[in-house]
């Protein structure tokens, strides 16, 4: 299950944060997703299956989009905008118990069909990456209707249908080999619509043999201009590309989808679409679009590029028993003047301890003697022995000798 | 430029030799050295062990792999299988001894160097059994009794009649793909896609050559 490390626990927090802060700033308000929710097979592909006492079946949280709707819907009477932090359960035959536990957080925006709200979803994400220091990538956009139609106009058989979901996953023409000329030459169009969104709608519309096909990738079109309007900071310039093979692993997406990957690491780190038949699972009926970030992956990214620095502990402070209330002064002391201090009584296997993480992670290791203090500083690789009067007076004129980070 | 990363031995020979009949100029012998690449540098090879090709892909060092479809299905890769190169082309298959009743077996012990595919041809078949991996020289399983019968790849069956073994089943073809990492694909795709185009064509290069 899922296992953080302090440092990525810090940094999940940080990007939690960041989220938080962006959508606050946009008026999404948080919103709270239930662990548990009544098991519904076309909504919880992947999900954990728990038989309550009543003799309920319950899906464990896989996806936070469809308990995030079913917690909204009651108050939906217009437009909503909502963001959530969860963890979520999956199952994942490659994971050591089958299972895989992650985080996820993610805006969604209620009860607006316009493709405004499809363009600030798909923007505040990429905010949310930008802040992060996850700049270099690349954001394809797609429309799950545009495909499905198309597919289903060149009159397949249920037993290819799995052939044309891997040739679009894959992008290979080899999955389509055994279809028909016509069909074989329609995917392998279809294939083709990847790239330069002027290009690629221009490609799209002599494909688009009906009203609703042409409505979709003007839909496209608008979702594009408006990203760019909205985006004052020009984090997405040159970085936006269509792919119309573009699809998603849950079923309940009906319109425009999204995905950002990271050109650094080649992995997803936000993806998500319009999914306007949701509510009627809950019995309401109201349009909506969300994206989420896939923490996972963007901390790759900010360890790869190391784009932000995790804040260290400045001291540990060592001290033998005897010496137990001079070196609790000496800690205090250093706290009231904003250091962080670890306080340890001298391990019994000092030398091995020292190569422990526990010690590695701060900055300096204080050695409390009698009379003296020696300082390992692990950052400038240096040991010295000085007073603690001394050391008092060198913090307090220069306390930045001192590595805040 | 496009890095790719190519499986060692005869599949990046094979794949280098496609790519001189295109008139992409490499330099003979310069395959020796682990990372090398071509005249005009628009093109960088990195020389890898087949199991890996993917990792490198995966992780966007390289935007191509070349390897075969043996690995990516083991590796359960997650990226675009662009083009089947026909370098390699072979058959993974279930053999054994000719006198292992197979078909009349509830549960069978398989040795292979693919346990996933193993497992899910079992699974298939409705097979119960259990699946030891092995690195190398599987056909030595049966021999030495440490399995009933094994899955491997098999080109002319030489190596399986050499010890006695036979074709049981045929699982699937196998080949040589060109693989690409989603977001190197639509990044570098002008570029990715000249160069499939061609290698698509390289028949009809070679005829024009000729």
């Amino acid at each position: 299950m899922l296992n953080l490390n302090a440092n990525e626990f810090t940094l999940t927090n940080h990007i939690f944060q960041t989220l938080e802060t962006i959508a606050k700033s946009y008026g999404y308000e948080a919103v709270f997703t239930e662990t548990f929710g009544k098991y519904n097979h076309k909504m919880d592909t992947g999900a954990v299956k728990i038989m309550a006492p009543s003799g309920d079946l319950l899906s464990l949280k896989s996806d936070p989009t469809p308990h995030a709707t079913k917690q909204i819907a009651p108050l939906c009477d217009g437009y909503l905008k909502t963001y959530y932090k969860s963890s979520i359960v999956t199952l994942d035959h490659k994971a050591p118990i089958g299972l895989k536990e992650s985080l996820q957080g993610g805006f969604e925006y209620y009860g607006n069909s316009g493709t405004e709200s499809d363009a600030e979803i798909i923007l505040l994400n990429c905010m949310v990456l930008n802040k992060l220091g996850v700049q270099n990538i690349h954001l394809d956009i797609g429309h799950i209707f545009f495909t499905a139609e198309l597919i289903k106009s060149l009159n397949f058989s249920d037993t290819d249908l799995p052939d044309i979901e891997k040739a679009l996953r894959k992008r290979s023409v080899e999955s389509i080999k055994d279809l028909s000329l016509h069909q074989r030459k329609s995917l392998e169009k279809l294939l083709a619509l990847t790239g330069s969104p002027i290009e690629v709608i221009k490609k799209a519309k002599t494909l688009a043999t009906t009203p609703k096909l042409v409505e979709s990738l003007d839909q496209l079109e608008s979702i594009i201009n408006r990203i760019q309007d909205l985006d004052s900071e020009q984090i997405t310039k040159n970085k936006i590309a269509l792919d119309l093979c573009l699809t998603h692993p849950k079923s309940y997406y009906t319109g425009p989808l999204f995905k950002v990957y990271s050109v650094d690491t080649g992995k997803t780190v936000a993806q998500g679409g319009r999914y306007d038949d949701l509510s009627k699972h809950f019995g309401y009926e109201f349009e909506a679009c969300g994206g989420a970030i896939d923490i996972k992956n963007i901390i790759e990214v900010i360890k790869m590029k190391n784009t932000m620095t995790i804040d260290r502990t400045n001291f540990v402070l060592i001290y033998d028993e005897e010496l137990f209330s001079p070196a609790l002064d000496f800690s205090n002391w250093l706290r009231t003047k904003g250091f962080s201090v670890k306080f340890n009584l001298r391990p019994k296997d000092y030398s091995i301890a020292l190569q422990s993480d526990y010690f590695k992670s701060v900055n300096q290791i204080l050695d409390f003697n009698d009379g003296f203090i020696k300082v390992i500083d692990q950052l400038k690789n240096e040991t010295y022995r000085i007073s603690p009067d001394a050391l008092k007076s060198r913090l307090i004129s220069n306390p930045t000798s001192i590595s805040i980070h | 430029m496009i890095t790719i990363a190519l499986s060692k031995g005869r599949v990046a020979n094979a794949f280098l030799e496609k790519l001189r009949v295109l008139g992409i100029a490499i330099e003979p012998g310069s395959e020796k050295s682990l990372q090398f690449y071509d005249s005009s540098m628009l093109l960088k090879f990195i020389l890898v062990k087949a199991d890996d090709v993917p990792t490198y892909v995966q992780s966007a060092v390289a935007e191509l792999g070349v390897v075969g479809s043996d690995v990516l299905k083991e590796y359960e890769f997650d990226g675009y299988e662009l083009l089947d190169l026909k370098i390699g082309s072979c058959k993974l298959c279930l053999a054994g001894p000719a006198t292992h009743a197979y078909y009349e077996k509830t549960w069978v012990t398989v040795a292979s160097k693919y346990p996933k595919s193993t497992e899910l041809f079992l699974k298939n078949s409705g097979k119960l059994g259990t699946v030891i991996k092995l690195n190398g020289s599987v056909e030595l399983g049966p021999v030495v009794g440490i399995s009933d019968v094994i899955v491997d790849l098999v080109e002319s069956g030489r190596t399986l009649r050499d010890n006695n073994l036979i074709v049981i089943e045929e699982i699937e073809d196998v080949s040589t793909r060109l693989i690409s990492n989603p977001v190197a694909y639509k990044t570098k795709f002008e570029a990715i896609n000249r160069l499939i185009e061609r290698l698509k064509n390289i028949e009809k290069e070679i005829l024009n050559v000729q």
